[in-house]
């Protein structure tokens, strides 16, 4: 779900109408899209608000996904990029960018 | 007013039918409202999820944009047909075993997938799972685990077949 948030998934929106509004337009990621392993890691916290120390879990583990792919396309061409979805687009637009050549809007 | 609707006979789940639809139904319009069979979904309406899919002389298809009255003379498979004794079908089982749905929407068009591809290939390798299921949509991203259960199952499939 995140990947898909992260890379994807963006909404275009006309004058209050989204004008994505298909699995066609809008790309949810499919089979090919996903790697093929992921490594899980689950950190020990106590919750002091929650009943007997716990925490909600299902989408709390989504939030170290975006961070991640941010951080590894910065480690990787130095563009930091700050809004999602991290697309190819929005990826060259950071490199033209950084270079100094800003890219218009169309 | 003229009725438009025609008679079609077709082979359903091995059983021999005859019902009459409308020109304009399609696939899950028909199996749901005339048998009552609703595990092909219509999800996007568009036949780019693959929750519809059902197989047609052992090829599958999308049943949101296949019309109903095409299947005339054909022989189609839902996946309510794959545990008619409530002995599920080793490629149900793969699923289950490997975990490989989270909400399970998707899952009897995978399944039905999966029955395709190991009819053709009986031990498919990685590259040509994904390329085999790159129709469907998971939206819980259950693809690692889907992945698992088709090897799983052509290794089950295997096992059965040679006793």
């Amino acid at each position: 779900m995140q990947l898909g948030f992260s890379m994807f998934e963006k909404m275009h929106v006309d004058g209050g109408q989204i004008t994505n509004a298909s699995l066609a337009d809008y790309k949810i990621p499919a089979i090919h899209d996903v790697p093929p392993v992921m490594e899980n890691m689950t950190v020990d916290a106590v919750q002091d608000n929650g009943p007997f120390g716990a925490k909600g879990v299902g989408e709390l583990a989504t939030f170290g996904v975006s961070p991640a792919i941010a951080n590894a396309i910065d480690d990787a061409i130095g563009v930091r990029l700050t809004e999602l979805p991290m697309t190819a687009e929005a990826v060259l637009r950071g490199l033209y960018v950084k270079d100094n050549r800003p890219l218009g809007d169309d | 007013m003229r009725s438009s609707a025609r008679t079609i006979n077709f082979t359903l789940n091995g059983r021999s039918v005859s019902v009459n639809v409308q020109p304009h139904h399609n696939v899950v319009e028909m199996l749901q409202a005339q048998f009552a069979l609703f595990g092909a979904r219509e999800s996007c309406g568009q036949g780019l999820c693959g929750c519809c899919t059902v197989l047609v002389d052992g090829r599958p298809l999308s049943g949101c944009l296949y019309l109903a009255v095409f299947l005339d003379g054909t022989e189609v498979v839902t996946v309510e047909s794959l545990a008619p004794t409530g002995k599920l079908d080793p490629v149900q089982q793969a699923f289950i075993e490997c975990g490989a749905f989270q909400c399970g929407y998707c899952t009897p068009g995978f399944v039905l997938m999966t029955k395709a591809l190991l009819e053709q290939t009986s031990d498919p390798d990685d590259e040509q799972i994904r390329d085999h299921l790159s129709g469907n949509l998971c939206r819980c991203g259950a693809y690692p685990e889907i992945v698992n259960a088709v090897k799983l199952a052509a290794r089950k499939s295997k096992a059965g077949s040679t006793g």
